[in-house]
């Protein structure tokens, strides 16, 4: 299979001022395929962003190399950087410049000149929906458009390779849902690769194809979703709401015998809180499942059979951050 | 190559767009303006400087034509420094018994300050060392090549032809240029006086052959030393026919004090403020660090010495537009308060190659102190103190320091330039060299720092 990104042993050591050594990425090796969103999901200061610079180009790995494309960042950068387009997590524009101007200074650096550079200023400003206010300076747009430029720079040359460094920092949730729709049609219309970082579980989990975890400079995880949490050896939570009645043990016994993949099932009684004049909360039943989805149906078919009424169910599948607390013993958001 | 301009262009555009900018360059267009008004007015043609400090060295071995000694170098001293009889005679000649009415001028004590030296070598160093303006060195066989020729046809007679020196720093082109215009006056007087010399002996001489009496009483008279002519009216500064005060000396002092004021304090301080112009265009690297703008051309495909050469070419542009502009802007300011059209700064192709190269120079001092300075918060509390002693040092406040200090500044000997240029000057190349070293080892060394800064 041919990757658009293979990184083998990428390390990057920093001296401090006192002479001493850290080491902020510590050997990462990852391989990325063309077409994929690939999710690079981690707490702040795990190293995502320098992880995503070594790759870019933008500084040297103390040992290691990445190949983007076949070509190596470091022996061949420029004609890596050529395949590569970067959405840094700032926004990286010239605020007293127009939208325009700034996606042409850019379009420039990557060599594209008079007409070409037109269409394709007047094609991203189409695609970020931003043509109606080209004209205006950058330092007059609110957080999401200015977000929006800084993504449209990136796709400027038609990259087959688009990183893209937290870019719903800091902005509002219709933003940010303009933001990951736009990730997608990147993949789905344009077939661009996309090496997407966040410390936001939910956006790895929606986003990306694959997921590598990375933290304190090293991945710790890496795959599909699903792989990731079967790693982990987690199970979806089937829990079930049925009010004040009385669940006897054999029921749950029942359960957990004669449902395929059911490895427990556990009982809440409903109880009163002590505040706000004593409201009753629900009993609950928490069944643990491998296949949670499959095992659902027959969960309910033996709890009807027993007469319970129920009156909610979720299904909670393990995710990413469960992964996270279970391989680091923290939480992603710690 | 496109994309090295591409970053220049936006260096440029980025400074300009920027309204503040105006104000740097208003400021010293409205400076200048004011120190114009306030010291030179609206009116006269007399350049209103200080003494030239000059060092005479009269090495003159003197001569003798006719049985009559002559020192023109001892009298050209006396013009320069003069004795008390000569200073309380200044103004007056007599000649057969009858005082002679002469021009009321300006002394020449009031213009120039001379001192005689011994050594042409220790004149020379003085003027190098900034002691003195100017070094007048007269040779040996000063009086000699001018001795009036007696007996000759006077019309067939050839020009005498001798040199005299004058040593006068390019850094100070305006004190050399005056002292060269009156040492010029002086000399053609020395010719015109010979001239007079030689015919009023040659009339002697053809008296004698026409009438005997007359040779017989002439040579007993001459015998008898009783003929004892005095021709010293004749090199007299007093009856100078061209005279110090009226003499055009260059272009520029046909102009008004004002004039002379706005070309000398107005590219000074258009190059100080051309300093900080490039001091704060190489800071804004550290600001598109901060803002990622930097990293985002660093990830382009283009070696990374691309952005450097970029910006500093851009920086190199601003600068020189700058200068253009503001020379532009005194220009007006001038024509304006002239009441008509006016190029106030001497040769354009001149004054383009100079611009050029002290644009160099100029943005060379602020990739110096951007190089140097190990924050960009250091840089901008040290880069504006290195500036302004430039402009102290350059006199672009309006005062003069020796030029032994002030030539450490390229504010010194641009300004003196172009002061030079305006003045019909061309000859600069000192100057030009001086910059261009000056600028260059500035630009290459601080190019070198600030690149190892920007970490680009």
């Amino acid at each position: 299979m041919q990757y658009m990104v293979e990184a083998s042993g990428l390390v990057k050591t920093y001296k401090r001022p006192d002479g001493t050594e850290i080491e902020a990425v510590k050997g990462i090796s990852l391989n990325i395929q063309k077409g994929e969103i690939f999710s690079l999901l981690g707490p702040n200061g795990a190293g995502k962003t320098t992880t995503i610079s070594m790759i870019s180009g933008l500084i040297k790995p103390s040992k290691g190399d990445a190949k983007i494309g076949g070509y190596s960042i470091t022996k061949e950068a420029i004609a890596a950087k050529r395949l590569m387009g970067v959405v840094p997590q700032e926004i990286a524009l010239y605020p007293e410049l127009s939208a325009r101007r700034n996606l042409e200074f850019f379009g420039q650096l990557y060599g594209l000149n008079g007409k070409e550079l037109g269409k394709r200023v007047d094609e991203v400003l189409e695609f970020i929906d931003l043509s109606d206010r080209q004209k205006d300076r950058v330092d007059t747009f609110s957080g999401g458009m200015k977000r929006r430029v800084n993504i449209g720079v990136g796709l400027l040359h038609r990259p087959q390779l688009v990183y893209m460094d937290e870019p719903t920092v800091g902005i509002d949730p219709q933003s940010r849902r303009r933001i990951l729709d736009t990730v997608f049609k990147l993949r789905d219309e344009y077939n661009m690769t996309v090496l997407y970082t966040t410390h936001l579980m939910e956006e790895a989990q929606e986003l990306s194809n694959r997921v590598a975890i990375i933290d304190h400079g090293q991945i710790i995880a890496l795959g599909t979703q699903g792989e990731l949490t079967q790693q982990v050896g987690e199970e979806d939570r089937l829990l079930f709401k049925v009010g004040t009645q009385t669940i006897a043990d054999a029921l749950l016994k029942n359960v957990e015998t004669t449902v395929e993949s059911v490895t427990r099932a556990l009982y809440d009684a409903p109880s009163q809180t002590t505040d706000n004049g004593g409201e009753t909360i629900p009993g609950m039943i928490t069944v643990f499942a491998k296949r949670g989805r499959k095992a659902l149906p027959h969960v309910i078919r033996v709890l009807n059979e027993a007469d319970i009424e129920i009156s909610s169910v979720e299904v909670r599948e393990p995710d990413l951050e469960a992964v996270f607390l279970h391989l680091t013993g923290r939480a992603l958001r710690d | 190559m496109n994309r090295i301009w591409t970053i220049a262009w936006k260096e440029i555009f980025l400074t300009y767009s920027d309204r503040s900018f105006l104000l740097i360059l208003v400021t010293p267009l409205v400076l200048s303006t004011i120190i114009g008004f306030a010291f030179g007015g609206l009116s006269g043609n007399t350049l209103n400087i200080g003494a030239i400090d000059v060092a005479i060295v009269n090495l003159d071995e003197g001569t003798t034509a006719n049985n009559q000694t002559f020192n023109y170098g001892t009298i050209f001293t006396d013009i320069f420094i003069p004795t008390d009889s000569a200073v309380t005679d200044a103004n007056q000649c007599v000649i057969d018994g009858v005082v002679q009415p002469t021009e009321e001028q300006q002394p020449l004590s009031e213009i120039i300050q001379a001192v005689a030296l011994i050594s042409a070598d220790a004149a020379r160093a003085g003027v190098d060392d900034g002691t003195y303006q100017v070094a007048i060195i007269i040779p040996p066989d000063f009086s000699q090549n001018l001795a009036p020729v007696v007996g000759a046809n006077i019309d067939d007679t050839p020009l005498p032809k001798t040199t005299l020196e004058v040593y006068a720093s390019s850094g100070d082109a305006l004190s050399g240029d005056i002292v060269r215009g009156i040492v010029a006056g002086i000399s053609q007087q020395f010719v015109t006086g010979n001239v007079a010399v030689a015919a009023t002996l040659n009339t002697f001489i053809a008296e004698s052959q026409a009438r005997p009496g007359f040779a017989v009483r002439f040579l007993a008279a001459q015998a008898a030393g009783t003929f004892q002519p005095d021709f010293s009216c004749a090199f007299s500064d007093a009856l100078n026919t061209v005279t110090i005060q009226n003499e055009p000396l260059t272009a520029i002092q046909k102009q008004s004090n004002f004039v002379q004021i706005l070309v000398q304090i107005g590219s000074a301080q258009a190059l100080f403020f051309a300093l900080f112009t490039s001091l704060f265009g190489l800071l804004s690297v550290y600001d598109e660090r901060k803002n990622g703008t930097l990293q985002r051309m660093m990830v382009a495909p283009m070696p990374p010495s691309y952005i450097l050469v970029g910006k500093i070419l851009g920086n190199y542009l601003n600068v020189l537009l700058q200068v253009v502009l503001l020379m532009l802007g005194l220009t007006l300011i001038a024509s304006l308060v002239e009441g008509r059209l006016l190029f106030i700064w001497g040769d354009l192709a001149w004054v383009s190659l100079l611009v050029v190269v002290i644009s160099l120079s100029v943005s060379g001092v602020g990739s110096l102190i951007v190089g140097f300075a190990r924050t960009q918060q250091q840089a901008q509390v040290v880069g504006p103190l290195i500036n302004s002693g430039f402009a102290i040092l350059g006199g672009a406040f309006g005062f003069t320091l020796p030029a032994i200090v002030g030539q450490f500044s390229p504010i010194y000997w641009g300004s003196q330039a172009f002061l030079s240029l305006a003045n019909g000057n061309t000859d600069i190349g000192l100057n030009l060299l001086v910059l261009l070293v000056q600028g260059g080892v500035m630009f290459i060394v601080g190019s070198w720092l600030f690149n190892k800064r920007s970490g680009i």
